[in-house]
């Protein structure tokens, strides 16, 4: 294997990276699989072993995408896409009887997890050697390719995972050498849709309007900061959680706001409060440091490679890992408006903990493989020579070749 | 830009937000961490207040006068005992629109003309009577009859019944479908017939075993049923009916057994232990007991605004809270909602009362106690109250009460009257004179009873205690003409002062010598022959038809008196002497008001002004300007006994006894003499031989004063000590509005309690007694009490509060 012959080889910057990341991909986990147990002590469904099961599914997972080439994913990644949409346009089709996020009645996967992955192969594949997003016209593709996405995973209604998207695609279109200016002009944009998207809502019935009652609801509550709505309600549980949990914590399952059932959705979107109480000052920012650290080792890996299609995944992966716990960390301390989103690793939930290894899994699939990149170093897009990546496919350069499909 | 650059500069972008949200949590976890932690502790605990017992209420002996027993009461709530009430009450609502009358089963005719209006009218024309029903029940078990709703629900409407009604319904019942004309679907609700009538079967059957008339079960119900429709809102309603509202009291430990033996035979029934304050000896000794009451909501409201109130509730501050607690629970007035209303319970009401606990439990978000706690805050204990022992000895205070009780209503010599005796004795635990022996006042209310509703209306009901008005304490609180009792005053005066007058230049003092003699008249003034008069004309079988001071006061000659009142006293002098005594000033007793705050009692009436000579001569004989209350009379008399020591009647407090100066040391000893030989000798207005107690040495005077000129109603007197040299006891007895004279009317009572002290110390009380107390301290003597109670002695009593 890859990781073998790294060792092998001697402790590389690389062997670093991919370590790390395995680190805290592991230490997340665990910690997560520790808290499922003190938030659902008192329940009787087996919900830590399921954690547990799905956590070894992970790294099979894990596994597997490490063994496999990642580049045939980027030659079936427009496939996979197409194919997701369906998929989504049928639940949200079928939600009309009565079926929503889930799959299958049995909670088995959630389609708009794997949406958030197959979108950053899929705007990593348009995007790997194209000059065009430097111009207006150019970024309508890219943009087009994430807002139908977005648009049915909001009709679910599911605005967490949806809100994850439009970062994907600012930092993925940034790593690809895409206009600041553009940039902040369609973030701007995308800041003015919100009360745009509210205005139409008034004139639309309720099945049909964009925005639910309820997430106007909790963006009050955020605004507003009111305690009478039901996720002020929450919201204040969860800080009470972290203030009384102070400097170290109360010690793991003994939290008070855990135990006696205060903090709402403990298990799943409000964890990290009772990661806040249980170990307090200390335990959290660690959690948080293991984040930073795994994002940031993506965002090495990115750098790393000289592949193109490999620096975008990795580019994407960071930010989508970035985005999803820092939307959840945000959320539990007020930062931010409450949305359904699961903390990455750590949440109670198979659909997430299987998306998050597959993404991890993609980082470090590209960690290990050194491809060679006959031509510019960086791949400058701003540079006009022509590119022809030659791979070393084994990593130890013996044979070379260029890429068939290209 | 390369994009090496681009992705440093994300990579920043990145980092930036971890930076911000570590400190957010700096914020939070560090800087506000201890308001927060006060609010989850806020959230979390709820204060619970343990009520104090009350302490108990002890005689002399140690014999209990109130103490706390525990009873059981069934208790019931709406939603489980009724439970078809719900249902009824949602499905009258929206879906009982076409009641008819078929009979269960049966598919109900569409077309049928339905004289039902309402679910239970409907439900009862198709059951019967509900014993038809249990007595079907009981010949075969398992009736597997089922009553079809007359109404069919589509299932659009189905879907819309809250999930409430629908699961109540799923509980007690089932859900048929049915399809109806094409493809809707139809819904019937069918019941059980055991659950439809298992509030009626549940009344029943506890109507059976309790022995309860079951229309007042039944009642109960209706009238609770009746109070959750009252209710302004849903949430209004379903708290209501989640209440526990009484049903039976006091029910017998094997009844309880029962119930609590099947308990699935009594959905909705519960029993609870109730605690309560109770008076063995009921209304003899309720004067000095008193009695507790609810506390009323006018009342209630005051305290609470003035925080001397302590309550179930979720402080704002709990940790403020409980370290305050210990501050709070001294100034909290009331426990248990409950306050003394009178005598000791009310006077000694913070040393009874003793101090709440405190309990805090910790409440998950479901409100349901949860064992996981901190335990940061340990429980208080609450502090029982502190028995409060008195000087009464209840064995007299019966006797006496059941003597006055034959007396005043079965004999119809009275209409209401008061006893006091007092112990004059120094050797008793306080070492002062003036402890209470016997209290009594009849008729007295039942402090068992005073809960009940309706029992004071009661009272007014009843003709003769409407006119005798028990509530009324008499023994300090009324005013009554003392009649010849106020002679001794009178007698005292002259001898003391008399009337200064002018002998040619010399101020000369015209004192009475208890030897100088009066001649009785039939007529004391020929003008006025209806007015004032003797008792006897032959002036009472003396020699020569006159008679010196002692003699008079042993017939208790008016002729005699009217001399002096002519002659030899004025108001001045005698008002002076006689509120030496205590006549016309305030009693103060340790009953009634708590001692802190302790007030006047009646004062009682005594002029101190000029008379006319006519008022004079009504004065000196205790009529007119003179009204004195029973307790007032025992003083003056224990004053005379003591030889110039006025004590003060006490009951658990005692307090130094006044000391009166006189000029001449032996004119108490002149009017001694009298008493005694009213008491001694025959043709004295006390003779003993009355009261069959021939070897008795004692002092009395009677008295009686007239209410109505015409119709012969008398305030009947006698007050004495005893024994003779040496007295231990004082007594008092007031007999309003008998048709006897003072002798005669008290004649009785007086032999019960000189009978009393006669049995149990013969040689004290013969002649030859030296005695000088009645009793040996009280804890030498007493059976049950514990020494180490810590409770209220009268020697060891401190206020406290």
């Amino acid at each position: 294997m890859n990781v073998l012959r790294l060792l092998i080889a001697g402790p590389s910057r690389q062997l670093w990276t991919v370590v790390g990341i395995l680190f805290c991909t592991l230490a997340l986990t665990a910690i997560g699989i520790a808290f499922v147990e003190s938030s659902t002590m008192d329940r009787t469904l087996p919900f830590t072993l399921k954690q547990s099961l799905f956590a070894m599914l992970g790294l099979l997972v894990l596994v597997i995408v490490c063994t496999l080439d990642y580049r045939q994913l980027e030659r079936w990644s427009f496939v996979i896409y197409g194919g997701l949409l369906l998929l989504l346009f049928v639940l949200l089709v079928a939600g009309r009887f009565g079926v929503s996020r889930w799959l299958l009645p049995g909670q088995s996967m959630q389609p708009s997890e794997l949406m958030k992955i197959v979108l950053v192969l899929t705007l990593a594949h348009y995007l790997r050697y194209r000059k065009d997003q430097r111009s207006l016209a150019g970024l309508l593709k890219p943009v087009l390719l994430t807002l139908v996405p977005m648009i049915l995973v909001l009709r679910q209604p599911d605005l967490g995972t949806s809100l994850m998207l439009p970062p994907i695609l600012l930092a993925m279109l940034f790593v690809s050498g895409a206009r600041r200016i553009h940039l902040v002009t369609a973030l701007m944009l995308g800041v003015l849709l919100v009360p745009g998207a509210l205005v139409i809502d008034k004139y639309v019935p309720y099945s049909e309007k964009i925005i639910k009652p309820y997430q106007v609801k909790r963006i009050k509550a955020f605004l507003l900061r009111d305690d009478t709505l039901k996720d002020g309600y929450q919201l204040d549980q969860s800080l009470i959680a972290f203030g009384s949990g102070g400097l170290t914590g109360k010690g793991w399952a003994n939290g008070t706001q855990n135990r006696l059932k205060f903090v709402p959705e403990k298990h799943t979107d409000f964890i990290f409060a009772v990661v806040g109480e249980e170990w307090g000052f200390v335990g959290a920012s660690g959690v948080l440091l293991l984040y930073l650290g795994l994002v940031l080792l993506c965002v090495q890996v990115a750098i790393q490679t000289r592949e193109p299609f490999g620096r975008l995944v990795a580019t994407g992966v960071a930010t989508l890992l970035a985005a999803q716990g820092l939307q959840n960390v945000a959320m539990t301390l007020g930062l931010s408006i409450i949305t359904g989103l699961p903390l990455p690793f750590v949440s109670y939930g198979g659909s997430s903990l299987l998306t998050s290894f597959l993404a991890v899994g993609l980082v470090l699939n590209i960690g290990m493989r050194r491809v060679i990149v006959m031509a510019s170093q960086d791949l400058n897009p701003e540079d006009n020579r022509v590119v022809v990546p030659v791979v070393d496919d084994r990593a130890a350069g013996a044979t070379m070749w260029a890429d068939g499909h290209y | 830009m390369t994009p090496r650059t681009r992705l440093r500069i994300l990579a920043l972008v990145l980092a930036i937000p971890f930076g911000v949200v570590v400190l957010r949590l700096a914020q939070s976890q560090i800087l506000d961490a201890d308001e927060y932690r006060a609010q989850s502790l806020r959230r979390r605990g709820q204060v619970h207040q343990v009520a104090p017992t009350r302490g108990r209420i002890l005689d002399r002996h140690g014999r209990a006068l109130a103490v706390r027993k525990s009873t059981h009461d069934l208790v019931f709530r709406v939603d489980e005992l009724h439970r078809r009430e719900f249902y009824f009450a949602q499905l009258q609502m929206t879906y009982a629109r076409d009641l008819c009358n078929a009979p269960p089963g049966e598919p109900h005719p569409t077309d049928g003309v339905c004289t039902c209006r309402t679910l239970e009218e409907w439900l009862f024309r198709n059951t019967g009577p509900v014993t038809d029903v249990e007595s079907r029940l009981r010949r075969n078990r398992g009736l597997d009859e089922e009553w079809t709703f007359p109404f069919d629900i589509s299932s659009a409407d189905y879907r819309r019944i809250p999930s409430g009604l629908r699961n109540s319904v799923k509980a007690n019942g089932r859900v048929g479908e049915h399809q109806g004309n094409g493809d809707d679907v139809y819904h019937t609700l069918h019941f059980r017939v055991e659950h439809l009538l298992a509030m009626e079967l549940t009344l029943l059957r506890l109507a059976r075993l309790t022995e309860t008339p079951y229309e007042q079960l039944r009642q109960r119900v209706s009238k609770a049923v009746a109070d959750v429709h009252a209710g302004k809102n849903s949430y209004e309603r379903h708290h209501r009916r989640r209440q526990e509202r009484p049903l039976i009291r006091d029910l017998s430990q094997d009844i309880v057994t029962k119930i609590l033996y099947f308990p699935e035979k009594y959905p909705g029934i519960y029993v609870r232990a109730r605690h309560y304050r109770d008076y063995p000896f009921g209304e003899v000794a309720e004067i000095v007991t008193g009695y507790l009451i609810r506390l009323p909501d006018v009342e209630e409201e005051k305290l609470k605004r003035e925080g001397l109130l302590l309550q179930a509730s979720r402080p704002e501050d709990l940790a403020e809270y409980y370290d305050s607690f210990a501050e709070r629970r001294i100034r909290c007035r009331v426990s248990n909602g409950e306050i003394g209303a009178h005598g000791i319970e009310a006077s000694y009401d913070n040393a009874l009362r003793g101090l709440y606990g405190l309990r805090i439990d910790v409440r998950d978000a479901m409100n349901q106690v949860n064992r996981l706690g901190d335990g940061a805050l340990e429980p208080i204990p609450a502090v029982p109250g502190r028995p409060v022992r008195t000087t009464l000895d209840v064995g007299l205070q019966e006797s006496i009460y059941n003597e006055l009780e034959s007396q005043c209503r079965s004999l119809g010599n009275g209409l209401a009257a008061s006893v006091v005796v007092m112990d004059l004795g120094e050797r008793n635990a306080s070492g002062v004179p003036g402890s209470i022996l016997a209290l009594c006042a009849y008729p007295g209310i039942d402090p068992n009873r005073v809960r009940e509703p309706g029992y004071f209306r009661s009272l007014t009901e009843d003709p003769y205690l409407d006119k005798a008005r028990p509530q009324f304490k008499r023994p300090y609180q009324a005013v009554i003409s003392p009649g010849s009792i106020f002679k001794l005053m009178v007698a005292l005066a002259a001898l003391e002062d008399g009337i200064e007058y002018l002998e040619g230049d010399r101020v000369r003092s015209h004192r009475l010598d208890p030897r100088e003699e009066f001649p009785c008249r039939k007529v004391f003034d020929e003008r006025n022959p209806h007015s004032f008069r003797c008792t006897s004309s032959s002036a009472h079988g003396e020699v020569d038809g006159t008679l010196d001071l002692r003699q008079a006061l042993k017939h208790s000659c008016n002729t005699y008196f009217y001399y002096l009142g002519r002659d030899r006293v004025r108001t001045r002098e005698l008002a002076h002497w006689a509120s030496l005594f205590g006549l016309g000033r305030p009693v103060k007793i340790d009953l009634d008001l708590p001692v802190s705050r302790q007030t006047r009692t009646t004062a009682g009436l005594l002029n101190r002004g000029d008379l006319t000579r006519r008022e004079m001569l009504t004065y000196v004989i205790g009529h007119g300007h003179v009204g004195v209350s029973p307790m007032q009379v025992l003083r003056m008399v224990a004053g005379i006994a003591l030889d110039g020591r006025v004590p003060w009647p006490f009951l658990v407090e005692p307090r130094e006894p006044e000391i009166v100066t006189l000029r001449e040391p032996g004119n108490l000893a002149v009017i001694r003499d009298g008493m005694r030989r009213a008491f001694e000798e025959p043709g004295g207005t006390a003779y003993k031989e009355e009261y069959g107690l021939d070897a008795f040495s004692a002092g009395a005077k009677t008295g009686t004063a007239q209410i109505t000129r015409v119709g012969l109603e008398y305030n009947a007197w006698v007050v004495g000590y005893a024994p003779a040299e040496n007295p231990s006891i004082a007594w008092v007895v007031s007999i309003e509005k008998t048709p006897h004279l003072g002798g005669t009317a008290t004649a009785p009572i007086t032999e019960k309690i000189l009978k009393y002290f006669a049995e149990r110390q013969p040689k004290r009380f013969g002649r030859s007694g030296r005695g000088s107390t009645v009793f040996e301290s009280p804890g030498s003597g007493s059976e049950d009490v514990e020494s180490g109670e810590g409770g209220i002695t009268p020697a060891r009593f401190r206020e406290d509060g």
